[in-house]
């Protein structure tokens, strides 16, 4: 095998290629997948509604304090909400 | 040690006076306290974008993580031109605080170790972990929910099957903890888990979250194991937890308590992001031919797709009163964390001494003590963060934005810390390990029937309490 040949398939060849492979992926695919308008759309709601799509937990969502107090606001309106009347 | 020992998330037995558990303890609560004392004393009071407000302190700036970008990934740690936000800083706080109480304790845990070989592998790991940050952070990655735990694993999947663990000498061997990581960012996750918030729709709401999730739940860990019959019994309850409540952290805080193999946690988590995937986008259209309505159809989509993020981005494709609902059901249902990890905790203790005395039958009598040593303590310092913050935000005077300052920062340390194990999993793993764990296809089977009862299930129950029950409460 050559020396070319066996860098290739060494660790660090390896871990290389794999980084070439994330890095035209995420360098020049995805950012021109991003700019297709389904994806421009969807990213418009997430921005309007402050939403984070890889959120975890609750908490994560910005809006979250909001829908909160907008729930307790209506309940404080009108109490009896709670059980649905 | 066998090598099935190795693979487990409890794999780094404490060497030193320590535990890992104390140390999460010790540091989870450290950090709470100290981010608490500052945003009390130091804080002011601010309004988020929409008015709402918290208590804003100095740490705001200085804890972060890299943001979103499009084309450029420099843009990830300055903002864009529109909107420049020096998030670099953030990154270097969160490095800072993060390493410089675990490397204090480093010696604790391993006697042998050296606070700068710590501190050092600590450090690499960060870089890993912005790393996966920054994959996670571009937009079309972003917008259809595929978080960073993916790409944290990801990146260390490739360094563990090309230059290998080894490769980061005495530096990976000091600070690849996966267990510590885990546990120290569960104490954080502890705090969010505020209990005021199980009652915020009402009695409609605990009816779809607590009754139809704890059923979901221990019938797809029963047919898993007698119906299926898969041996393991941690992959199993990964998958019911991960399925049945709320997605990667269900199943992150239930792999710390059953002490699930790192290959089992990341099999779960592979399942939940690609069924999540598919129902973010397929159950908006059902909602729609069904003709449900927001309130049921955001209900139903709250109680049955894992991801949090996935749950909002699909309520809202629903209209502003089906997010609501949406994001309200998932809220309680990830309240439950505490209590199904807890839960879970006790059960697996007791389960494990059955289990232990080469197959003789359980041991009436087994010791208190015995059960105390065995059970994890991390879901202690868990449940007291959850039970201090509950008390603060209730009790204190502006508790309510004391506490939502806090959260604002500890939820980035504790996606720091989720993000750095999910490196240090992949990295133990190789992709043999992993592709045992799908052998027969029997965890894919779980995942489907439990999703399916949890489909019907979820449906059943939000038509009978916002129909019939307590018609208009999420109006």
């Amino acid at each position: 095998m050559s020396s070319l040949g066996k860098l290739l398939i060494s660790p660090w060849g390896r871990l290389s290629g794999c980084l070439i492979v994330i890095a035209v992926i995420w360098g020049v695919v995805l950012p021109q997948v991003a700019t297709w308008p389904v994806v421009q759309k969807r990213k418009a709601m997430v921005e309007k509604y402050q939403i984070d799509p890889g959120a975890l937990f609750y908490t994560d969502h910005e809006s979250h304090l909001e829908i909160i107090a907008e729930n307790d606001r209506r309940l404080k309106a009108n109490p009896a909400r709670y059980w649905g009347k | 040690m066998t090598m099935q020992d190795e693979t487990n998330l409890v794999e780094d037995a404490p060497q030193g006076l320590l535990s890992d558990d104390s140390v999460a303890i010790i540091v989870g609560l450290a950090v709470l306290l100290l981010i608490l004392g500052i945003t009390t004393f130091y804080g002011e009071i601010a309004f988020d974008k929409k008015g709402n407000p918290f208590m804003a302190s100095s740490l705001n700036s200085w804890l972060d993580k890299p943001g979103g970008w499009e084309w450029n990934p420099i843009h990830a740690f300055t903002g864009t031109s529109e909107k420049p936000k020096a998030i670099y800083k953030g990154v270097v706080g969160v490095a800072l605080l993060l390493g410089i109480f675990f490397t204090a304790l480093s010696r604790w845990m391993r006697p042998k170790a050296d606070y700068l070989s710590y501190l050092v592998g600590f450090l690499i790991l960060i870089a890993l972990g912005t790393a996966a940050n920054i994959l996670a952070g571009q937009t079309v990655i972003k917008s259809y929910s595929l978080s960073y735990a993916l790409w944290a694993l990801l990146i260390g999947l490739i360094i563990g099957n090309t230059i290998k663990k080894e490769a980061f000498g005495k530096y990976g061997k000091a600070a690849f903890r996966t267990e510590l990581y885990i546990k120290t960012g569960l104490v954080f996750l502890g705090a969010e888990v505020l209990f005021s918030r199980l009652l915020a729709l009402g009695p409609a709401g605990i009816l779809i979250a607590w009754v139809v999730t704890p059923i979901v739940l221990l019938t797809t860990f029963w047919f898993g194991q007698k119906v299926l019959r898969m041996k393991s019994a941690s992959l199993n309850m990964v998958i019911a937890a991960d399925m049945s409540v709320c997605g990667i952290s269900a199943a992150i805080a239930t792999a710390a308590a059953c002490k699930a193999k790192k290959e089992e946690l990341s099999v779960a988590v592979g399942l939940s992001l690609c069924f999540t995937a598919v129902m973010m986008t397929v159950m908006p259209m059902a909602v729609s031919w069904l003709e449900l309505g927001p309130e049921i159809g955001g209900a139903w989509v709250g109680g049955t797709v894992d991801a949090t993020g996935a749950v909002s981005l699909a309520g809202a494709t629903m209209g502003p009163i089906a997010m609501e609902t949406a994001v309200v059901v998932k809220m309680i249902q990830n309240i439950l964390i505490g209590v199904i990890a807890f839960g879970v905790a006790a059960y697996w203790t007791t389960r494990e001494d059955q289990a232990n005395s080469d197959g003789e039958k359980a041991k009436s009598n087994i010791q208190i003590s015995e059960i105390w040593i065995r059970f994890p303590k991390f879901v202690l310092g868990f449940i007291g963060a959850s039970i201090l913050f509950s008390i603060i935000f209730s009790v204190a005077p502006q508790g309510e934005e004391i506490v939502n300052g806090v959260i604002k920062n500890t939820k980035i340390l504790r996606d720091w810390l989720f993000c750095l194990a999910f490196v240090c999993i992949g990295i133990d793993l190789n992709y043999q390990k992993l592709a045992s764990q799908l052998s027969g296809g029997k965890p894919l089977i779980l995942y489907v029937c439990g999703q399916t009862l949890n489909i019907i299930l979820t449906l059943l129950m939000a038509i009978l309490a916002f129909k019939y029950l307590f018609p208009g409460a999420a109006e």
